[in-house]
């Protein structure tokens, strides 16, 4: 074959290199920590145009030669290291820890008023977690009120100087003895209880008493 | 010998190199694999847990992997203090009742459950990376998800987890030689692509995950003892 029939050929190979520069994975075109800072998920192509609308197409209705799977990834809010470890991770799973707390406590006392605290290291994260739980409850259907009952600073030391696991009972009797907590109230409250864990516990005080529901 | 020959040698040559095996293969952690954690694995992290472990085989994943799986999970919270027994069978003669001493370990129940799906590269990818001397690759790719579920004694759900993650392999000398050039010149070591650091990454992603995973179980599992006379049965978490 002549020679400069060979740069005719020359495109032949693009359609690959064009997928391989395509490709999230780390390679030629992308670092593992490049790599890593996207979010993927392998979907089944219902369940990637529920989640993004518009913009994957349909299957051809015949079907294609080639087997084809759908990929969604998504550049995270934060960067690696804006937040700590524990609080990334905590919130990730957010949205699935939300609903979980509401619904325990939405089965562990039925047709009480919530009132929802976070007792978590760091008050942004408290906020946030606090909120989210109010949100699941709302949801769910359950009536939930703003004010957070509190305690008196010398309960609060001596609450301090407690394990964590005898406290919570403790500040529940102390919440409905002080009037924090009336009839028909309950609190839910999302704990922390070891720095190591990232997945939060809920209890639930009402008329006094504590339970652990998660 | 003329120059159309040499290149016919050449191009042969090239090709046995190519399917004489030069495979990249790279992983990608996707659903949850990347997540940060708070707790390494280390020795003393599980003293005073039994766990029994139960790698469940699939249409995609034989025995002998399930098997595979489980040494791998023995050791990593063996490791860590934790007495590991395993099996890949499910129901009640899957583990001996072992006799309860005066203080009987928190008993944990880990289920381990992967599909695999494999895609191999097209006809067309074939044929482009043959007809360049193996210098364009072949790509091919599995998709794998992992399956976690993490149960007490009595069977309550204490926690779940859907991992996935992707195996790409690059088959050609061109594209695994650019590599294994750009990993002896460039790259740090925590960069490195060829030999096996896809299985070394994968397995310490899988191990960070899974450590976090049973530690956050143990702790639900010890409040929710707390609880008397017994823990709230509503189902648990939603897997």
């Amino acid at each position: 074959m002549p020679p400069f029939l060979w740069f005719l050929l020359l495109p032949v190979p693009m359609p690959q290199a064009l997928a391989i520069a395509d490709d999230p994975a780390p390679g030629l075109f992308r670092t593992k920590a490049e790599a890593r800072k996207l979010e993927c998920e392998v979907l089944t192509t219902a369940e990637a145009q529920r989640r993004s609308p518009g913009r994957i197409a349909d299957p051809p209705p015949r079907g294609s030669f080639m087997d084809t799977q759908v990929m969604l990834c998504r550049a995270p809010f934060f960067s690696e290291g804006e937040r700590e470890a524990r609080d990334e991770a905590v919130l990730a799973g957010l949205n699935t820890a939300s609903a979980e707390w509401a619904q325990a406590a939405a089965a562990a006392a039925p047709g009480v008023t919530w009132h929802v605290d976070a007792f978590y290291p760091g008050q942004r994260v408290a906020s946030k977690l606090a909120f989210a739980a109010k949100v699941a409850l709302v949801q769910r259907g359950q009536a939930v009120s703003d004010h957070v009952p509190t305690l008196a600073e010398g309960d609060l030391e001596v609450l301090g100087a407690r394990e964590p696991l005898d406290a919570y009972p403790l500040a529940c009797r102390r919440w409905s003895a002080e009037g924090g907590l009336p009839t028909g109230h309950a609190l839910l409250g999302v704990v922390l209880l070891d720095g190591r864990e990232t997945a939060l516990h809920a209890g639930v005080c009402r008329e006094g008493a504590w339970r652990w529901v998660l | 010998m003329g120059t159309s020959r040499r290149i016919g040698w050449a191009a042969l040559l090239a090709l046995g190199a190519g399917l004489s095996g030069c495979t990249t293969v790279v992983y990608q952690p996707l659903k949850g694999l990347q997540r940060p954690v708070a707790l390494e694995p280390r020795t003393g992290n599980f003293t005073g847990l039994a766990l029994d472990v139960t790698c469940l085989p699939a249409d995609t994943l034989e025995r002998a992997d399930a098997e595979r799986v489980c040494r791998h999970v023995r050791r990593l919270f063996a490791d860590q203090g934790a007495q590991v027994r395993t099996s890949t069978k499910l129901g009640a003669g899957a583990f001996e009742k072992d006799a309860q001493g005066p203080n009987p370990p928190l008993k944990l129940k880990l289920d381990l459950q992967a599909r695999t799906h494999r895609v191999e590269a097209p006809g067309w990818g074939w044929f482009i990376s043959i007809y360049t001397s193996t210098l364009v690759p072949a790509v091919s790719e599995e998709t794998f998800t992992q399956d976690v579920r993490v149960r007490d004694e009595s069977g309550f759900l204490l926690g779940a987890e859907t991992w996935q993650g992707r195996f790409v392999e690059y088959f050609g000398i061109g594209y695994t030689g650019l590599q294994w050039a750009l990993d002896h010149t460039v790259r740090t070591k925590e960069e490195m692509v060829t030999e096996d650091n896809a299985q070394k990454d994968f397995s310490r992603d899988f191990d960070r995950q899974l450590t976090q995973l049973i530690f956050n179980a143990r702790m639900r599992a010890e409040v929710l003892r707390r609880n008397s006379p017994g823990p709230v049965a509503v189902g648990g978490p939603v897997p």
